[in-house]
This record gives C-alpha cells, structure tokens and sequence, in this order.
C-alpha cells in the first residue's frame, strides 16, 4: 500500500499548557438527570489518568487524559489543532521540565468554552515537573496523509508513525483497520454539524446508562480506535448512509446530556472502502508504546 | 482511618495562581458601631499570621493567613482555581527564588482566593507574583456507605490525616468548636456564586456579646468547626438538624455580617454527620505543618 507520506509537510506548531476550567464559571452543570455536578477534567495536567486507561469510572466530566495545550488565540489554536496529528512528537520549550518530550495522543474541543486543544501524554516522572503555562511545539506531520488509489478515503489528524503501526492493511481496495469498538452513528452527539471534522472531537453519547451497558461503551480506554457506522467526517460531522468514520477517544465520559466521550476522526469513508476489524489492543497508546506499564 | 473513600477515581489535576497583591480603596471600612477603620487585611504574603494562629484579636480585618493566591485568567478559570484547590492538597512554587518550594493548601476565601502556608524560611523567599501550583485532588470526594454526606475542598490527605470515625450508622468528625447556625453571616446563599465548593461563608464577629456567650474569640484559622442547622451540600443556608463541617480560613471583621470564614469541607441534613468536640482539630495539627506550635 503506498502513500503520499514523503511529500508531506513536516512543520512546527507551538502552544502551552492551558488552566482548567469549569464548564460554567462558579456553577455547577446540570445532568441529564437533573443533578448538580463540579465539572472537573477539562484542561491542565492530569497527573493519574493516561492513555490506555478506562474512560468510564472517574469523578469527572469530558476528562483529558494527560496535558491539554492551546493558545489563546483562535488562529493560532486551530493551526495547532488542525496540523497536530496523533502520534506527533511533542517538545516542551519552557519550565523545569524544559527539553522534555511527549507524544500527541488526542484532540478535544471545549464545547462550553468554544475552544480547542490537543492532549498530550507524558511519562509520570516528566509530568510531576510541568507547570500550566510551559510552552509545548508539537512537530506536525501528516495533513493531507491519502493512500494511492483510494481517493474516497479522506484521512486526517493521524501521523504516518501511527498510521505504521496500526498494521494497516488493504485488499481489493478495501482497508482492514483494527478497532476496539463498531459504534452505530445513531450514538453520536454533540459535535454534529460542527465543521471542521479535522479539528477538536465529537461525543458518543454516554447519558443513558442503559445503551452505555448494552454497547459495552463502559469498557472504552482513552486512546481506543473506534470506527462509528452511518455518519462522515468527509467535510464535517453528520449522519451518512453507508459511511464510517475511525476515530481515536480523545477525551472522557460526560453526564451532561448530549455529550459522552469524544473522538477525534481520523479516518472518514464509506463502507465500500473499509472493513473495521476488532482487535481488543486497537490503542494509540499500544501502538505508539507509550504504556509499557500496561499488560495489554 | 476505617472509613473507605472513593480517593482512587478522583482526578489528580494541576491548577495554578499567583501571590495576590495587597490592594486598598483608598478609603476606611465602616465598622458595625460607625467606627472608619484603616487596618491590613487581604491579598499578599503573612509573615506572622499563619494556620494555626488566633483569628480574633489582630489590628486587621478579614485578615488572610499565609499567602493567598488568585487566578488572574477568566472567570472558567479562577473558579476553576477555587474550586479544585482542596484543603490539604500540595503546592509548588513555579517561579521566583523560591521555586521548587513545596506548601499546603488551608482554606479559601469568596470565589477567587486560595491560602497556601508554606514553612517560615520559604514565606520569607517569596513575593507577591510567583506562580504557585496547586495538585488537586479531592473533587467528588465520597464515603462508601454514607451517601448523604457530600464532601467538597476536603483533600484524601486531610481525610485519611483527621479520625474520622464510624459509629452506630453514622461517621464522628473531630472539631474545635461546634457553632450555632444563626452566627453564619455573609457568604450565606448565593455569596459564592451559590456553590460552597468555592470560598467561605463568615461566623458573625460584629456583636462582642455573642462572641463572648459562644466563647468564639479563641477560634483559631484552620479550626475544624461544626455549624448547626446548616445545609451546605449545593449552597450554604440554614436547615434544622443539619449539619456543616468546615474549616476557619480567614480572620475576624468589624463589618456588620462578617467574621472569621468558614470554607464548608462536609455537609449532611440525615443525622449521619456528627462533630465531636477535640480542641486540637486544626488543619495544622492534622497536616502537621506548624510543629513550632505547642499544641
């Protein structure tokens, strides 16, 4: 399978390390069920939750698994998250933990702040060391990423290095692309209809604990490649029959309803061009190494 | 410590601030009885008034013990700050001369101000703008078996520090001091924007008899207090049989309405939650962070 990978940019986007903040300023969110709830996990440096760790299961809401980078600039802050691939190598340029490195492994978007940033991960040594405000450069390689002959198949926030390693494979012109999960478009939420499916992430649903059980949505790791059925991500997110889109789970569960854990697409095309194949280490953690701790 | 916690599904995340400078309207508080005060008070860096120390009786008013630190982002922001900065957890300084130094979250104060103590040769390397980060933990803090309690501010290490103790069906929680609601003053209700996560609300100083009749004066900053009839599990208001648990974060007022803050850190209405008197319970005592008082 070829690829236009070695005519593919290579370049620096810079951000720093964003202060978390509440979903509404001094109050709660109110829950899909009428409940008061502190909404914490959105921004910063979260210091006990990675890459490869269940979604489900913490006090939190649209939890980041690890260090949340922007600008506060609204150009800036989407070249970083439009160029930024998962699986990019990311620098720190400033503080203690200055010459440190970490890997790209997700892309969110704050619906209550309008805002977007990239997550991400570090070792748990280097990440007791950062401090918010540290400047962060990722060097941003695949934008525009397509595979020789497959031109229905658009693909986009995901690294060559990733691509590689998820043992990506095509015959008679159809991709066999590893997943943990095949997730009806029906349980897709807040982030339809947003443009710019290259940037930030869309929610499945996890308000109504009966699906979440049913679909086995509970088992869902940060960094799990999931494919959703009958939507696309061609040009922005909607429901589309016969499409799929692979994306990659970039940030928590939520309560509020509408939302749930998000994903950042990486892969958009129809059925005629893809078959999702489950395989239970389907983890941008797994196949970028990052969790060596982890049995898998 | 035999009562099980939830600590190991809270997220640990970092927050941060800066040492807040003093600042002055450029006039005089009106005191309860009509009297123009011109006395510190707020913001910046305490060298001699920490956790530990009396909250009555200084030439101050809503006195702020140690440093006091404030987000100067967006409103998500701060309040962000506040609310995730819980009593007990640790902090780093991120800039200046005393970079690296580590100190103790104690208390909060409205909906923007976070006390850190720090030991006294560190105080003393500090100035007003050095960052200081805040490792959160602590938020949706619960006791298995005890759903009615709702924990907020209130660190894993301050929890497992304190006896908290389970006895016949409900759980006993060391205090200093067991207030009756209706000193409970400013900060009542919507004070903190309503939620008691963020700030404090304030035992009523401005009436020396009542100070004197509930024997308050020796109320000390960090004191676990007990107040009755309070409900404080969503905002701070009165509630027969109630009962709030919190921490005495700044000091006494001449202001008609104020007095010494109360950050809530437990709050319960069902009869589970009950303080018993230990005159040592004190975030300090707990956290042991002034071993140059003799307690």
């Amino acid at each position: 399978m070829n690829t236009n990978v070695d005519k593919l940019v290579k370049m620096k986007v810079n951000g720093e390390i964003i202060h978390p903040e509440l979903w509404v300023e001094r109050n709660y969110v109110t829950t899909w069920d009428g409940r008061p709830k502190l909404t914490v996990g959105i921004g910063g440096i979260v210091h006990n939750v990675r890459v490869g760790d269940p979604v489900f299961g913490w006090y939190a809401d649209h939890l980041n698994a690890g260090v949340a980078v922007s600008d506060k600039d609204a150009s800036r802050q989407r070249a970083i998250n439009t160029y930024s691939c998962v699986g990019n190598p990311a620098k720190v340029l400033t503080g203690e933990a200055k010459g440190t490195m970490g890997v790209v492994v997700g892309k969110t978007y704050f619906f209550a702040g309008r805002s977007y940033r990239i997550i991400v991960d570090f070792q748990p040594e280097d990440l007791a060391k950062l401090a918010i405000g540290d400047k962060v450069e990722v060097e941003a390689w695949g934008t525009g990423l397509a595979i020789d002959g497959l031109k229905d198949v658009r693909i986009f926030s995901l690294s060559p290095r990733l691509f590689k390693a998820m043992g990506i494979e095509e015959s008679g012109g159809k991709l066999k692309v590893p997943v943990t999960k095949v997730v009806p478009g029906y349980m897709m939420g807040v982030g339809v209809g947003r443009g710019g499916s290259h940037m930030g992430a869309w929610d499945i649903q996890s308000c109504s604990p009966e699906l979440n059980e049913s679909m086995g949505l509970e088992k869902l790791r940060f960094g799990d490649i999931v494919a959703v059925t009958d939507v696309t991500s061609d040009y922005g997110n909607g429901v589309y029959e016969d499409g799929v889109i692979v994306g990659v789970v970039s940030h928590g569960a939520s309560e509020i309803g509408g939302h749930g854990p998000g994903i950042a697409s990486i892969i958009s095309t129809r059925m005629e061009h893809i078959e999702p194949v489950v395989d239970p280490n389907a983890n941008a953690g797994y196949y970028l190494g990052l969790r060596k701790d982890k049995g898998w | 410590m035999d009562v099980k916690t939830n600590k190991d599904r809270l997220v640990q995340l970092s927050v941060m601030g800066s040492i807040q400078p003093p600042t002055s309207s450029g006039s005089y508080r009106t005191t309860f009885d009509g009297t123009p005060l011109l006395v510190p008070g707020g913001a910046g860096i305490k060298l001699n008034f920490r956790v530990g120390d009396c909250a009555y009786g200084w030439v101050s008013d809503h006195f702020e013990p140690g440093v006091c630190i404030v987000n100067t982002g967006t409103p998500r922001e701060f309040t962000a700050l506040n609310a995730f900065a819980c009593v007990g957890n640790e902090t780093r300084v991120i800039s200046g001369d005393a970079q690296g130094e580590k100190g103790t979250v104690t208390g909060k104060h409205g909906w923007t101000k976070t006390f850190v103590d720090f030991p006294m040769e560190v105080l003393k390397r500090l100035t007003i703008g050095d960052k200081i980060q805040v490792h959160g933990w602590g938020v949706g803090l619960a006791t298995e078996g005890y759903d009615d309690i709702r924990i907020m501010s209130m660190s894993p290490q301050l929890f497992e520090a304190m006896p908290i103790n389970e006895v016949d069906g409900h759980l006993e929680v060391p205090v200093a001091k067991i207030i009756e609601g209706r000193m409970m003053g400013s900060g009542m209700g919507g004070g903190s924007g309503g939620m008691p996560d963020l700030g404090d609300f304030d035992i009523q100083s401005t009436c020396p008899e009542l100070t004197e009749t509930y024997d308050l004066s020796g109320i000390r900053i960090g004191d676990i207090v007990g107040i009755k009839d309070m409900f404080s599990h969503y905002a701070r208001g009165i509630y027969p049989e109630a009962v709030t648990i919190g921490v005495v974060s700044h000091g006494a007022s001449a202001s008609t309405g104020h007095g010494p803050g109360v950050s809530p850190l437990m709050s319960c209405r069902t009869g589970k939650l009950m303080p018993v008197e230990n005159d040592k319970s004190n975030v300090a005592y707990w956290l042991k962070i002034r071993p140059d008082k003799d307690w």
